[in-house]
């Protein structure tokens, strides 16, 4: 059980890199994605971790970049910081299991910061999931499956060997 | 038109990986020391180490760890439980275990609070009941291993102290649980027998929270929830008891009845279901599996309220078509037909001498129900509780 | 059944004391429940008699007055909060009593929920579950207005100082003691019996068919939309009718102890951003969209919907509306609901009634889209269906 817990945490981890990654792919080609970041307002930093001291993935916004990062350093009052409640929570969320709605839904995790901007980093979230799930995996993590406006193949492999 | 009261604050937590949950609770508690008591049973079983694998590498450990509550819990195990917090400055209670756990962390919560060293504090005093919306509270997390009772969420907590035959009613909001977690690692396959005889008794305890609730809505659904459940997933849960799903929709429903069931103030049933328990040792769920079919037939003809308890029996398709005047007998022959079919496929008694209880108990059986019975109802007196006893053996 | 893989946590720790009268019997328990000096929260103190009447009773038991403030805000404002904070302290008060309408719910919830929190930045406060408890700080709830929704919610909505409208979250913002006494609610507009209702019953359907639903909040969800039901005519007609004026109360306590475990969903979130840009009130703004949202999620909600027709129509109508027609119907008698019941008072029924046309849309989506409601509307919602449930009522 303990090395199972430490084999999620290991997963969580690597996930949330290349999570970050793929937000940063995604920003780069995928106009929808592009459009709901240009809703943000300027300097508007999200962060996304576990609770109490796992890793985390910080979102910042300097006007028409979007930077992503990973890792355990915490950056100061983001706008909007998504706390999820344990690894189990993360890891669900990171492998696919669930989706950013169901999680909420779920009371997964704790929203400190303004709400409103959560659901637009929420949207840019789905949009991220639709490109790095497999098609059998999207179908189960949600009803209906997004559009995507740039090619899969190219956003997944980007996000993996891509440098941004 | 009457008045009604509801107060439940406690939190359930239900469902997949909910024991994960608990660290978070606990800091939120702002708990960092918190006490985890089981029985025998749960550490056997290995639910102790989940729950201290849910802890790892969290800020929250335990303070310290107890595994010998005794089967029938007994105020010894209380104070065990009491000192044993105190000495190793624990600022919380996990328990984790059957009814026997539960009880005792409860009336240990209760202790520790209101600053008793000895259950023997509790002797010849009456029930304790204190409000206190400013108390800040000890938390005590209740985490069910085996078929809930029905007390977990409620301000209720019973001790018998067999040694002394003295019984302790504790209605107390102190006693009240900060959370519930209901999670299917901390349960295990049950055998048919005891899902339907929990089963029942907690159908039992839906109806009667029904019936006695109609002018409380919040109580009300409590009960309609948890009769739902039960009448569709009764059967389904003892033919595969090895479906998590199954189990975990009992297990809440069972709860949810408790809180509506322990919502009424004063109730003959439970009364009986309390004395009969102590007589028999049988639990309170598998007394009220026995005893409520004939309750509830002689009260059916005198309550009206029992017709619309067939809604959540039947459904809203089922309950539109009947004839609005025979929904009473309906609800009777429905719940009937159900307890006929749950104890011929779990072959679980039905009749009170198979609890050991003998006529000559009957007397003094009812003396006792009288006394500790403080409604108003004068259809609850002597000669009714004789005769339910009688069509019941 | 949703099974042990659908995991959900339920709590809402509202103590509720209901019914005609029970005023009395309700605050002689406050001295014991530790409170002890007072801060008042109401409406216009001016012919208050709820009001004065309530603050009598308490201080009769014990517990002192100790300072009254008199909330106007129709949504709190930060500046109105720094204040009532600052009367709170200046008077060593241990406890808040609020004592009106829907507002001053709000207001004193969200006090209280600042206080407990003792939150020294706003931002702080901002979110979902952001607030741990840090003192306890009782906060007794009175409503005087019909099927005040907010009353055992965990639900605020707040102005800053710039204007923006949010919303906060968190347990704190639950009351510790809800009196409901119909003899205390009074109805000074004509609307309010149908502005409560119509709310109440759009917030429990709402609940009722949400990714969050659990059987507990179904279950109460029901008994609501029986009760609005029910009563809702005859509070309409007579605002004086106890029995009435008493089940429109209970549908709104049971809408805002669901909305704890089961948030609302796409009407929610179009009323509240058609209010928002429109100026308008909320309870006109879902009358307009609301059978159009629950169009919407009929592919999903079907079974839901056949479950909840019975509860609208009753037992003859259902018996004779053919099973495979009840969901359609049961948004049928919705509308019906809406338009010839709460829409005796001539509610507005096109979004141009309410000055919404097509160059306000982009906004009206735009605040839709960032609505904490749609992510538990039992379908995805996405921008183009927004667009699409406007059109459509335009």
């Amino acid at each position: 059980m303990k090395g199972k817990k430490l084999v999620k945490k290991f997963i969580t981890s690597f996930n949330m890199f290349f999570f970050a990654k793929g937000i940063a792919c995604c920003h780069k080609y995928d106009e929808d994605f592009r459009r709901y970041a240009g809703m943000l307002p300027d300097n508007f930093v999200f962060r996304m971790r576990v609770l109490p001291d796992g890793a985390s993935v910080t979102v910042s916004r300097n006007g028409d970049a979007l930077t992503a990062t990973s890792g355990k350093e915490l950056t100061a009052n983001p706008d909007v910081d998504v706390c999820f409640k344990n690894i189990e929570g993360a890891y669900s969320f990171l492998t696919g299991k669930k989706s950013f709605a169901v999680c909420l839904a779920q009371s997964a995790f704790v929203i400190k910061g303004d709400v409103s901007g959560m659901m637009t980093v929420s949207h840019m979230f789905d949009i991220v999931g639709s490109y790095m799930l497999t098609e059998r995996k999207l179908k189960k993590y949600d009803r209906a499956l997004l559009p995507r406006t740039a090619g899969v193949h190219k956003v997944r492999f980007m996000t993996v060997f891509g440098r941004f | 038109m009457s008045t009604f009261s509801f107060s439940n604050d406690v939190k359930i937590l239900c469902g997949d990986h909910a024991l994960d949950n608990l660290p978070y609770e606990l800091r939120e508690c702002e708990c960092t020391r918190p006490l985890l008591i089981a029985d025998e049973r749960s550490y056997r079983l290995g639910f102790a180490k989940e729950v201290r694998h849910a802890m790892d590498n969290d800020i929250v450990s335990l303070g310290a760890t107890y595994y010998k509550i005794s089967e029938k819990v007994t105020p010894k195990d209380c104070d065990d439980v009491v000192n044993l917090y105190k000495a190793h400055g624990c600022d919380g209670i996990i328990a984790l275990g059957g009814e026997n756990v539960t009880q005792c962390a409860k009336v240990a919560k209760l202790m520790i609070v209101q600053g008793v060293g000895d259950f023997v504090y509790f002797n010849h005093k009456s029930d304790m009941d204190a409000e206190k919306l400013a108390y800040g509270g000890l938390p005590l997390f209740i985490l069910p291993t085996d078929i809930p009772c029905g007390i977990e969420a409620t301000d209720r907590a019973i001790i018998f102290d067999e040694k002394n035959n003295l019984l302790y009613n504790f209605d107390s909001v102190l006693t009240r649980a900060t959370a519930v977690i209901l999670d299917v690692r901390l349960t295990d396959i049950m055998p048919a027998k005891a899902m339907a005889t929990a089963g029942l008794g907690a159908l039992a305890m839906g109806v009667k929270g029904f019936v006695d609730n109609t002018a409380n809505p919040i109580a009300l659904a409590y009960a309609t929830g948890a009769i739902h459940t039960i009448v569709n997933e009764l059967l389904p849960a003892m033919r595969h008891n090895s479906n998590a799903d199954y189990r975990i929709d009992i297990y809440s429903s069972i709860i949810n009845a408790g809180i509506a069931y322990y919502a009424i103030d004063e109730s003959l049933l439970r009364d009986m279901t309390t004395e009969l328990s102590i007589k028999t040792n049988y639990s309170h769920l598998q007394i009220l599996s026995i005893i409520f079919p004939v309750y509830y037939k002689e009260k059916a003809n005198k309550d009206k309220a029992f017709k619309s308890v067939l809604m959540p029996l039947v459904g809203e398709e089922e309950y539109a078509l009947s004839n609005a005047r025979s929904r009473e007998i309906k609800a009777v022959d429905k719940i009937n037909a159900f307890w006929k079919s749950v104890v011929e496929l779990a072959e679980i008694p039905s009749r009170l001498q198979a609890t050991g209880v003998e006529q000559s108990d009957f007397v003094k059986l009812a003396d006792a129900v009288i006394t500790r019975y403080r409604g108003s109802d004068p259809h609850n007196n002597f000669t009714t509780i004789v005769k339910l006893l009688e069509e019941a053996f | 059944m949703k099974g042990s893989r659908f995991y959900y946590e339920f709590y809402n720790p509202a103590k509720v004391e209901a019914g005609v009268g029970c005023l009395g019997q309700a605050v002689s328990k406050l001295p014991s429940m530790g409170l002890h000096n007072a801060f008042f929260v109401c409406d216009r103190l001016e012919n208050n008699e709820a009001a004065e009447r309530v603050r009598k009773e308490i201080n009769a038991t014990g517990v002192r007055t100790g300072a009254i403030y008199v909330c106007e805000d129709k949504i709190v404002r930060l500046e109105s909060l720094r204040d009532m904070r600052d009367v709170y302290r200046a008077n060593n008060c241990d406890c808040i009593v609020a004592c009106g309408s829907y507002c001053v719910v709000n207001a004193a919830k969200t006090l209280r929920m600042l206080l407990s929190g003792q939150v020294v930045r706003f931002e702080d406060a901002k979110g979902i579950n952001a607030v741990r408890k840090k003192t306890n700080l009782p906060l007794v709830v009175v409503p005087t207005d019909i099927g005040t929704s907010n009353v055992a919610s965990d639900g605020v909505t707040i102005k800053d100082d710039e204007g923006a409208v949010f919303e906060c979250r968190s347990p704190l913002c639950i009351p510790d003691y809800c009196i409901l006494d119909p003899k205390l609610v009074s109805v000074r507009v004509a609307e309010a019996p149908i502005a409560g209702a119509l709310e109440s019953f759009a917030k429990n359907i709402e609940e009722f068919v949400s990714r969050q639903a659990i059987t507990l909040t179904k279950c109460m969800n029901l008994i609501a939309i029986r009760e609005v039901r029910d009563n809702f005519m005859k509070a309409a007609d007579d605002p004086t009718d106890e029995k009435a004026v008493f089940g429109l109360q209970k549908a709104g306590l049971l809408a805002g102890i669901c909305y704890c475990g089961a948030s609302a969903g796409v009407a929610h979130a179009i009323a509240s951003a058609l209010a928002s840009v429109t100026g308008r009130e909320r309870y006109i703004c879902t009358g307009i969209i609301f059978a159009e949202c629950m169009r919407y999620n009929l592919e999903v909600a079907e079974k839901d919907y056949v479950q909840a027709y019975y509860y609208i129509v009753g037992d003859d109508k259902y018996a004779a509306t053919p099973a495979g027609e009840r969901a359609e119907a049961f948004i049928s008698a919705a509308e019906a609901m809406i338009k010839e019941k709460f829409g005796a008072n001539k509610l507005a029924t096109r979004l141009t009634d309410i000055g919404a046309d097509e160059e306000l849309l982009d906004k009206i989506v735009e605040e839709t889209m960032k609505s904490y409601a749609l992510v538990t509307n039992p379908r995805k919602v996405t921008k183009e269906d927004v667009y699409a449930i406007l059109r459509s009522v335009m």
